[in-house]
């Protein structure tokens, strides 16, 4: 997998549709501009939006992964917007060009025995493709799915379709996902696959606290909270450029290897995106990130070490 | 010019601009003539969708303010595209950067909120003009959203838009302002048309009325003005 990763593609690419898919949400669909089947991937993935002001954001694919002419996010409207939906949803139009980095793929999704899909709000959008992908396997799988209202839930008309396999909750009406009712009893051989708001995903750890390790998967918009670790310097060996780079306490990895000119790269800074993932040679890292599948790598955009030194595959 | 060199020394002496007397309107009009009536009508007094575009991609703005003596400061502000944001049809968003502590726009504006703002976008020859009223916020959600490079803006001045207008290209293209640009921020901002014919189907109604027969030919009108009739 983390190959797959490392091969990151970066492309310019053309708005091809954009859609209103609900209140406060439209989906864009990409394509490239020469007609050119755009790179594969695996439901779960995100893609880097680099806008025409310079804004960076990163969206879930939620298209059809067996469609190579297109790509397609869904994207909500931040009532605070930094600039990143509004510049989407106010200014991005069909014709107009963008660029694009990825796909990456943290989720993880793999063929399991079966499947709980849970989605709050506009974390619908990674869970879709892999609820079209759970059922083109005809696997079993159910989808909880969590809104505000109904009105503001993206992709209603498509889940239709699958209507014995999708529990709506549209808070004013049906209140909250009832978790404990799903969670109580863990199903082995099922996995859980969830993205949404943080309260969402805090309330799905706990509950599911009692599961098999690994069944439970979370994607999360924004980094987790959670208490400053003191830091402390780390000696970086970068074994392919054969230099070493001592980071100082408060600064992170990557941003001491990037000013060392090291080839690194870097997106979200806050340990959510993935696109700094490195694999690690010697040393124990001390993961800081909320993508928890690092396996023998590591996100050198907050995680640090254990023992005051790595060796890094950089 | 000898004279200068002591008005340096010495000021309120006589200086150049002693010289000459100021001439009335009246005056100013008989060599200028008056403007057409669809240039007398272009000001409107909210963002229309066009020039809202506009401004998210604009990249420089210059904004002036008073203070309550009516002396004027004038100040140009850079920054990403989009840093400039627009609230709503009437409302403006401007954010102030670490480092400049200056604040002589800050003491105007507390004194007096008059604004005047013109903007450009890199590769465009015409600019957007506001003019309005201001006051300053420190509303920490406004100034997450006005966050560069992951910092909020340190203060943010809100514009109530009291008039709006677009200016032709003349003075960009005398200066020779753009070397291209490899955003292609223009591009963006007219989504493959021309900034008349995007004003144009923006106040198509209004500008028939000024135009009448011409307003199918105002880019053509204007392409010919900016090559012929610049000086």
């Amino acid at each position: 997998m983390s190959d797959g990763i490392r091969a990151l593609h970066e492309m310019r690419v053309r708005v091809r549709q954009v859609r209103w898919e609900a209140a406060g949400v439209v989906s864009v669909e990409f394509s490239s501009p020469d007609g050119r089947q755009l790179p594969p991937w695996r439901p779960g993935a995100h893609v880097e939006l680099a806008l025409p002001t310079g804004i960076v954001r990163q969206y879930s694919l939620c298209g059809s992964p067996q469609d190579r002419s297109s790509y397609r996010i869904g994207v909500l409207r931040e009532r605070a917007s930094r600039g990143g939906s509004e510049y989407v949803h106010a200014f991005l139009r069909p014709g107009q060009c963008v660029r694009l980095r990825g796909p990456l793929d943290n989720f993880g999704f793999r063929r399991e025995r079966a499947y709980l899909f849970i989605a709050g709000g506009i974390g619908i959008t990674p869970v879709l493709a892999m609820a079209e992908q759970a059922a083109a396997w005809g696997l079993p799988w159910q989808l909880l799915y969590g809104g505000r209202t109904a009105d503001s839930m993206a992709f209603l008309d498509e889940l239709r379709a699958h209507r014995n396999n999708v529990r709506l909750y549209p808070k004013d009406r049906a209140g909250r996902i009832p978790l404990d009712e799903w969670l109580e009893r863990p199903r082995s051989g099922t996995a859980v696959y969830a993205c949404g708001p943080e309260s969402l995903l805090t309330a799905i750890e706990e509950r599911a606290a009692h599961w098999a390790p690994g069944s439970v998967r979370l994607e999360r918009f924004r980094p987790r909270p959670k208490p400053t670790r003191p830091d402390t310097d780390v000696e970086v060996v970068c074994e392919r450029s054969n230099r070493t780079v001592i980071v100082p306490a408060g600064r992170s990895i990557l941003s001491a290897l990037e000013d060392e000119g090291l080839p690194v790269t870097g997106s979200c800074r806050e340990g959510v995106c993935g696109m700094c993932r490195t694999r690690v040679i010697d040393g124990e890292p001390d993961h800081r990130d909320d993508i928890h599948t690092a396996g023998d790598d590591m996100y050198i955009c907050v995680s640090r070490a254990r023992g005051g030194r790595l060796v890094l595959d950089v | 010019m000898s004279r200068h060199e002591d008005s340096r020394t010495t000021p309120s002496t006589r200086t150049a601009a002693d010289d000459y007397r100021p001439i009335a309107m009246d005056r100013v009009r008989e060599i200028i003539g008056h403007p057409p009536p669809f240039i007398a009508a272009k000001k409107e007094s909210h963002l229309g969708e066009f020039i809202i575009r506009f401004i998210a991609h604009s990249t420089f703005f210059c904004l002036a303010t008073a203070d309550d003596a009516g002396h004027l400061d004038i100040s140009p502000k850079g920054d990403p595209p989009g840093a400039v944001r627009v609230l709503d049809p009437w409302t403006l968003a401007l954010p102030d950067r670490p480092g400049n502590k200056l604040a002589d726009t800050f003491e105007n504006l507390t004194r007096n909120p008059a604004v005047g703002l013109v903007f450009l976008v890199p590769g465009l020859r015409e600019v957007v003009r506001v003019n309005g009223d201001a006051f300053i916020s420190d509303d920490p959600e406004l100034l997450h959203m006005l966050s560069a490079d992951g910092r909020p803006a340190v203060l943010a001045t809100v514009v109530r838009v009291r008039e709006v207008f677009s200016q032709c290209g003349k003075a960009v293209i005398r200066s020779r302002l753009w070397e291209g640009d490899p955003r292609h921020l223009a591009e963006a901002v007219l989504l493959g048309g021309g900034f008349y014919t995007m004003h144009i189907a923006e106040n198509a109604a209004k500008m028939a009325d000024s135009l009448g027969d011409q307003l199918g030919e105002l880019t053509t009108i204007a392409e010919n003005q900016y090559r012929n009739n610049l000086y």
